[in-house]
């Protein structure tokens, strides 16, 4: 079934077309949930508070035939509010965890789950900006709003993490080589 | 491999990214939360029937003010004629005739020993219908005129041939007992040629010889200056009688036909049903065309000074944001209106139009530059902002900090459709009008938001579509105040307004349902069209 019929449907709160929304993009958002480093107990907390913001809020959605963005962007705002953070300065990162671990294959032959493991040795918040600009697609702006920064901070960030991953790539490569 | 390609993997890879979940606890967990459907149909409901009591409760006090003030009228204080029997039968009927080629207004006096002889003269009853005669002496061109006291404000004559309309209308007033003002409006519309245009005539006290005779009648019509000036004398009415047709002649204080019409004709178009009978459809007079204008525009703008008390609603929300949430408490809209109106009668006009609305941005709303802030253990102990824009957030304490930057709230939009009736009263030479509309929200949208903070309490959203919900309340406004003509074509308007909002901004996101207010100002210009 089509995007636009169902939330025509969860506009009217008709509840068949709540629950196959819900079917249709829980999974996605759960991965999402858990790339963002949620448990999967916390994740679920958060995507049962997202699913209840969405339903309430579709009416704010613009029908630009991004809805699984528009959600997940409710998911990440859900669970970025979640945590108890400290003020976010440039001067405080400490960049990166040293340890990586299980890594040992050319870049060329990296899986997913290598690819997590590269991405949650860095360290927060330039992590999750790393994962919102790169993957989800926000751009820096997106991310000042949601993260309560500056976009230049968020730039700062991407480029940290940036060079953290290039400094595994290398890493690996000379332990391949 | 290069960074470029590791992140174009790491996209493909984890965007599409999926995990198990089991969808029936997530469903089964947050059914209590979602909004009803119940809830949803009965905002729909509500709304949509807003207008159309509007309408209804419009056209039902139009047409009990048309027939119950009617009713009431004294027998004595009416005068008019009717040759085409617009009226029904229990009305009376008056005769009036003036000089269409002089001065279009007449003074002439009926004094009240003239009237009472008139009346004691002609004491006469046609089908239980008192009439009095009086014979007026208008101008010195000594055009004799009759007049006739009959039951009914209203007077007109249609043209089938020209498909014309002339009617009159009469408010007589009793002038300190003694003698009887009369003001006279002539009104015609040209359908063939989609004129329309009107005069107005006005009596003053006018004196008569008590050895004139009073037991003639005599009547004509005023066309509307674009056509004829119709009159007609005794031998007309009586064509009238017979062929129901105007004859368009014209008259004047030369014309020998200017002969007055006897009682005994009055009696013969009663007895024949010209008179009393209530006219077919083909010779009523249709009631939108009654008047010379028939639609109006009307452009305005509005101050209004606030919206209620969302804070008492929220106080503690509000005591950590320090009016943050003024979005929709106490804060001044203003807005620009451009309204066309249709005038179903003198009294009571509809219309509608596109209401645009802003809201100012709260002098306490919020900061554009952070001065100071105390952070302790993660949380803001005193923020101080910038006042230089009026614009500042004062003190907050013991809240979560998660951004070093503010936003601020710079306006909020509506764009409103109004469907509104309104009731003029006329008093000499101003109008007072009260009017009522209900304004549909076809669109809203704001600008910026403030979050430098946050609470665990209150747990404040970052992402600013949150901030608000995003969709235009409904509004119901009333109002009241004068409109003052510059000319017959343009008037200005003040007036004092009341709105009440039927939804908040706010009620999805934080669940606030009180129904805000405010009162203030409007002022326009009005257009006759």
């Amino acid at each position: 079934m089509e995007d636009i019929k169902i939330i025509h449907g969860c506009l009217k709160n008709d509840r068949k077309y709540q629950r196959i929304l819900l079917d249709k993009y829980s999974s996605a958002l759960m991965a999402t949930a858990l790339r963002y480093n949620c448990d999967s107990h916390s994740a679920k907390d958060m995507i049962q508070e997202t699913w209840i913001k969405v339903f309430h809020g579709l009416k704010a959605y613009e029908e630009d035939g991004k809805l699984l963005a528009w959600m997940k962007r409710i998911l990440i705002n859900t669970i970025l509010k979640s945590r108890e953070k400290k003020t976010i300065t440039i001067q405080d990162l400490d960049l990166w965890n040293n340890e990586i671990e299980g890594i040992q294959k050319a870049s060329d032959h990296l899986e997913l789950e290598d690819m997590m493991k590269m991405i949650k040795s860095i360290n927060s918040p330039a992590k999750e900006i790393f994962m919102m600009y790169v993957i989800d697609g926000f751009s820096h702006n997106e991310i000042g709003e949601l993260m309560g920064i500056k976009a230049s901070t968020s730039r700062v960030h991407l480029s940290n993490a940036r060079k953290r991953l290039v400094e595994i790539i290398k890493k690996n490569e000379q332990l391949t080589i | 491999m290069n960074i470029n390609d590791l992140e174009k993997r790491m996209r493909e890879a984890l965007g599409g990214e999926k995990a198990a979940v089991n969808t029936e606890d997530l469903w089964e967990n947050i059914q209590s939360d979602l909004p009803t459907e119940q809830e949803s149909k009965r905002a729909i409901k509500w709304s949509s029937l807003l207008p159309f009591l509007l309408l209804i409760g419009g056209a039902s006090a139009y047409f009990l003010y048309q027939h119950g003030l009617k009713g009431n009228l004294s027998n004595e204080s009416k005068i008019v004629t009717n040759i085409n029997s617009q009226q029904s039968s229990s009305e009376k009927n008056i005769a009036h005739s003036f000089d269409n080629k002089a001065s279009e207004v007449k003074v002439a006096t009926i004094t009240n020993e003239n009237r009472s002889a008139g009346s004691e003269a002609e004491n006469e009853s046609i089908n239980d219908k008192k009439y009095q005669i009086a014979q007026i002496q208008s101008n010195p061109n000594q055009t004799v005129k009759t007049l006739a006291n009959i039951e009914t404000e209203n007077a007109s004559t249609y043209n089938r041939e020209n498909q014309t309309f002339s009617s009159f209308s009469y408010s007589p007033v009793h002038n300190s007992g003694q003698n009887v003002n009369l003001t006279e409006k002539a009104e015609s519309v040209d359908r063939s040629r989609q004129n329309r245009s009107s005069r107005s005539y006005s009596a003053t006290p006018l004196s008569l010889n008590s050895n004139q005779k009073t037991d003639n009648l005599f009547y004509t019509s005023s066309n509307d200056g674009i056509n004829n000036s119709n009159s007609l004398s005794r031998n007309q009415s009586r064509a009238i009688k017979t062929n129901f047709t105007n004859t368009n002649e014209s008259i004047n204080s030369s014309n020998p036909n200017l002969s007055p019409i006897a009682i005994q004709d009055i009696e013969e178009l009663l007895a024949t049903g010209i008179l009393n009978s209530s006219p077919t459809m083909d010779e009523k007079q249709p009631f939108w065309i009654e008047r010379d204008r028939l639609f109006y525009f009307e452009i305005g703008s509005s101050l209004i000074n606030g919206h209620g008390q969302l804070a008492l609603e929220n106080a503690d929300f509000s005591s950590h944001f320090n009016n943050r949430n003024a979005a929709e408490k106490s804060l001044p809209s203003y807005g620009f209106d451009a309204k066309i109106g249709y005038q179903i009668n003198e009294q009571f006009s509809v219309h509608s139009g596109l209401i645009a609305t802003r809201l100012f941005k709260s002098s306490n709303a919020a900061i554009t530059t952070i001065e100071d802030i105390t952070i302790q253990d993660g949380l803001i102990q005193e923020i101080i902002g910038s006042n230089s824009t009026q614009e500042i957030r004062g003190q907050v304490s013991g809240v979560r900090q998660t951004s070093s930057t503010v936003k601020r709230i710079n306006n909020y939009n509506f764009i409103h459709i109004p469907l509104g009736a309104s009731y003029t009263y006329t008093l000499g030479a101003v109008d007072f009008r009260i009017s009522t509309e209900a304004r549909i929200g076809i669109s809203a949208s704001y600008q910026g938001f403030v979050h430098p903070t946050r609470t665990e309490e209150y747990d404040i959203s970052t992402d600013s579509e949150d901030w608000f919900d995003k969709g235009s309340p409904h509004f119901l406004s009333m109002g009241t105040g004068i409109r003052y003509p510059l000319s017959n074509i343009f008037s200005i308007t003040f007036d004092a307004n009341y709105q009440y909002q039927l939804g908040s901004i706010n009620t999805n996101t934080y669940g606030i349902t009180e129904n805000l207010s405010g009162i203030g100002i409007r002022t326009g210009i009005h257009i006759k069209i």
